[in-house]
C-alpha cells in the first residue's frame, strides 16, 4: 500500500542534484547580472543562463602557473580594410575585447554557501593577480591604449562610483571617485578620450517587451569627472527596441557625434541612428543569424565590429555568428555550442576569444576543479590557439571564476594571454 | 541595492538556492530547466530586494516566482502532460523488498510528472514542502477549495497511474 508518507519519501529521495554545488557557484552573481541585464554584463558573462561559469582556484594573491605560459597570438587576418561607403561618425570596435586578461571575478564556496564575489586584477608591479579588497564588486576596465583604468564600484546596474587613473595607481587604490547618481555602468568611448554611460535594458511583462532604462547617454571627461554632454536617446530608438524586432546596442562615438546602433532580430540588418533619430548608416547581412540564435526568446543579440572594421560578430547566449563586411555581409562562421563556450569579444588582432568550461561534474563524479580553456578563433571561428588558465591553489575546486576585462597585451606583459 | 543589501542577497542565495532547486526539479522533472527557473526567480528577487529583504518574504517570493514561471511556461509551450489511461499497471499489493520499494517510488515520481502543472504544484507544496492548503492557496493565487480539488484529482490520478490505493490521511476535502 502506497501511503501519503510514501509519497513524501519518494519526493524527498529524488531531489539530490548531482550538480547542485556546481550550479550554486557564482549563482548570486549570475542572478544579479540577469536582474540588471546591462550591456557590460552581457558582454562579460555571455554564457548560457543557468550554466556554470568557468571555475578556477584563487588565493589572496597568486601568479599564473608557469605551466600555462604565455602563448602569443598569430598575426591578424583580414587586412586593414574598412567600410567606407558612408562617411559617418566613429563606429569603431568593441573596446572591451582585447587580448590580455586583466581582471577576473571569483566566487568561492566554503561549504556553507558562497562568499562575497571578489575581483582579481593584474598588478604589473608584482606580476600577479591580486585580490581587490572590499565587500562590493569592483571592475577595472583598461582604456583602449591600456594605460589607464576605469574603476567602478558596484555592479553596473547598481554602480555607485567611478574613477579613472593610471593602471598602476588604480591597482594601488589611488583614485578620486565620482559618485553615480543614476545607477548605470560606465565604459570608455572607443577613442579612450571620454567615459560614457552604458546601455541598460530590461524585458518586462509576459510579452518580454524591451525597455531601455537610460533616458540619456552621458559623456564625461575622464580626468576631471566633468559631464561633457547628456544626449537624449531618440524616441525612434526606444520604439524600435520596444517593438521586439530590433536588439538595441551600446551607443558609440563621442559626445559630439553619438550613434545609436540597433540589430534587426533576424540578424540581416544593422542600422545606426544619430541623435536626431535619423538613420545614417545601414549594414546588411544576407545570411542573417542561424536558427539556433534566432530561437532565443528575447532580442538580446550583441553586435560587435572587429577593430579593423571588416567583420561583425553577432552573439546571443554564447552562440556566435560572424560576417564579412567586405564580402557583402556574407556569413563566414557560426559557433552554437553555447552550453560551455563563453564569448569574450574581439581581440586587438581582429580575432575572437572564447572561454570553455570542460570540467563540469557528472552524476557519478564530482569535478576536481574548474580550469577554463581559452581559445583564440579566426573571424571564420576556426581555432587558432588555445591555453588553459590554471592556478596553483584550490585543490578542492571550490571556486568559480570568469573573465571580466581584457586589455592590449603589449601593455600587460606577464598577464595571461590565451 | 546598496552594499548591505547585496551582502544579504548573497547570503540568502547561498542558504536557500539548493532548496529552491529541489522544488523546481519536482515541478519540472528536468534539472536544466529547474536551474533556469531558479536563476530567473532569483533575478526577479534581486530586482525587488528593497521590498523583500526579510528572509521569509524573500523565500516566499522566490517560490511563487518558480511556481508561476513553471505553470506559465508549460501553458505557453503546451507542455500539458495530462493523460488518461484505461489500463492499470500490474503492481504487487504489498511491497516489502527494498528493490520493490525503490521501484515503487520511481513509479510515483513518473506518475507525478504526468500530472498537469497545477496539480503537480499542489502535490509538491503539500507533500514536499508540508504546506497547509491555505499556504498553498496563497502561493499559487487560487482558492482553498481549488487547492483541495486539485489535490484530490492529483491523488486520484497518481492512484490510477501507480496502480495502488493511496491511503489518504485526510478525509475532508
Amino acid at each position: 500500500m502506497v501511503t501519503e508518507q510514501d509519497l513524501r519519501e519518494a519526493l524527498a529521495e529524488v531531489v539530490e542534484d548531482p550538480e547542485a554545488d556546481a550550479f550554486t557557484l557564482g549563482l548570486s552573481d549570475r542572478a544579479l547580472a540577469e536582474a540588471g541585464t546591462g550591456s557590460y554584463w552581457r558582454r562579460a558573462m555571455v554564457g548560457k543562463r543557468g550554466k556554470l561559469v568557468p571555475g578556477i582556484a584563487v588565493g589572496s594573491a597568486f601568479v599564473v602557473a608557469a605551466a600555462v605560459g604565455v602563448a602569443a597570438l598569430g598575426g591578424g587576418s583580414g587586412g586593414g580594410s574598412t567600410v567606407s561607403t558612408v562617411v559617418v561618425p566613429n563606429t569603431s570596435a568593441d573596446p572591451v575585447g582585447q587580448s590580455a586578461l586583466t581582471e577576473f571575478a571569483a566566487e568561492c564556496i566554503d561549504g556553507r554557501g558562497p562568499k562575497l564575489a571578489l575581483s582579481y586584477v593584474w598588478n604589473p608591479a608584482t606580476q600577479q593577480y591580486q585580490g581587490v579588497l572590499g565587500d562590493v564588486s569592483t571592475s577595472f576596465q583598461a582604456s583602449p591604449n591600456g594605460k589607464q583604468a576605469l574603476v567602478q564600484q558596484g555592479l553596473p546596474q547598481w554602480a555607485q562610483s567611478w574613477a579613472v587613473a593610471d593602471w598602476s595607481d588604480a591597482v594601488a587604490g589611488n583614485l578620486t571617485r565620482h559618485l553615480i547618481t543614476d545607477p548605470v555602468g560606465m565604459q570608455w568611448t572607443a577613442d579612450g578620450k571620454e567615459v560614457v554611460t552604458q546601455l541598460a535594458w530590461d524585458s518586462v511583462g509576459k510579452t518580454e517587451t524591451i525597455v531601455v532604462k537610460n533616458k540619456t547617454a552621458d559623456f564625461y571627461d575622464p580626468a576631471s569627472g566633468r559631464l561633457l554632454a547628456s544626449v537624449l536617446i531618440p524616441h525612434q530608438v526606444l520604439a524600435m527596441a520596444a517593438s521586439g524586432q530590433w536588439s538595441v546596442q551600446q551607443w558609440q562615438g563621442d559626445h559630439d557625434s553619438v550613434l545609436f546602433p540597433l540589430l534587426r532580430s533576424d540578424g540581416k540588418e544593422m542600422v545606426f541612428l544619430n541623435a536626431q533619430g535619423a538613420t545614417v548608416r545601414t549594414l546588411t547581412f544576407k545570411d542573417g543569424l542561424p536558427a539556433t540564435i534566432l530561437n532565443q526568446s528575447e532580442p538580446s543579440e550583441v553586435a560587435a565590429i572587429s577593430p579593423d572594421g571588416r567583420y561583425l560578430a553577432e552573439s546571443d547566449n554564447g552562440q556566435v555568428a560572424t560576417f564579412d563586411l567586405n564580402a557583402g555581409g556574407k556569413r563566414i562562421g557560426t559557433m552554437d555550442d553555447a552550453s560551455r563556450n563563453y564569448y569574450n569579444g574581439w581581440t586587438g588582432d581582429h580575432q575572437i576569444v572564447t572561454a570553455t568550461d570542460e570540467s563540469q561534474s557528472t552524476a557519478s563524479q564530482k569535478a576536481p576543479g574548474h580550469s577554463p580553456l581559452y581559445r583564440v578563433l579566426s573571424p571564420e571561428l576556426k581555432v587558432l590557439q588555445e591555453a588553459r588558465f590554471t592556478l596553483p591553489s584550490d585543490r578542492n575546486g571550490n571556486c568559480a571564476t570568469w573573465p571580466m576585462t581584457w586589455a592590449p597585451k603589449a601593455q600587460f606583459p606577464g598577464a595571461f594571454v590565451p | 541595492m546598496d552594499i548591505e543589501d547585496e551582502r544579504r542577497f548573497r547570503e540568502f542565495v547561498g542558504a536557500r538556492s539548493k532548496a529552491l532547486l529541489q522544488t523546481a526539479y519536482l515541478l519540472t522533472g528536468d534539472w536544466e530547466h529547474s536551474r533556469d527557473l531558479v536563476q530567473s526567480a532569483l533575478a526577479g528577487l534581486a530586482r525587488r530586494w528593497g521590498q523583500l529583504a526579510e528572509p521569509g518574504r524573500a523565500e516566499a517570493y522566490a517560490r511563487k516566482a518558480i511556481y508561476h514561471a513553471h505553470v506559465d511556461r508549460t501553458r505557453r509551450l503546451s507542455w500539458r502532460r495530462e493523460r488518461t489511461t484505461a489500463t492499470v499497471p500490474d503492481t504487487p499489493a504489498e511491497l516489502s523488498d527494498p528493490a520493490d520499494l525503490v521501484a515503487s517510488r520511481q513509479d510515483v515520481i513518473a506518475a507525478l510528472r504526468k500530472l498537469p502543472p497545477g496539480q503537480r504544484a499542489v502535490v509538491v507544496l503539500r507533500y514536499f514542502e508540508d504546506r497547509t492548503d491555505e499556504d498553498i492557496a496563497e502561493v499559487l493565487g487560487i482558492s482553498t477549495g481549488t487547492v483541495r480539488s486539485q489535490r484530490f484529482k492529483a491523488l486520484r490520478a497518481l492512484r490510477v497511474s501507480v496502480g495502488n490505493d493511496l491511503k489518504e490521511e485526510e478525509t475532508a476535502w
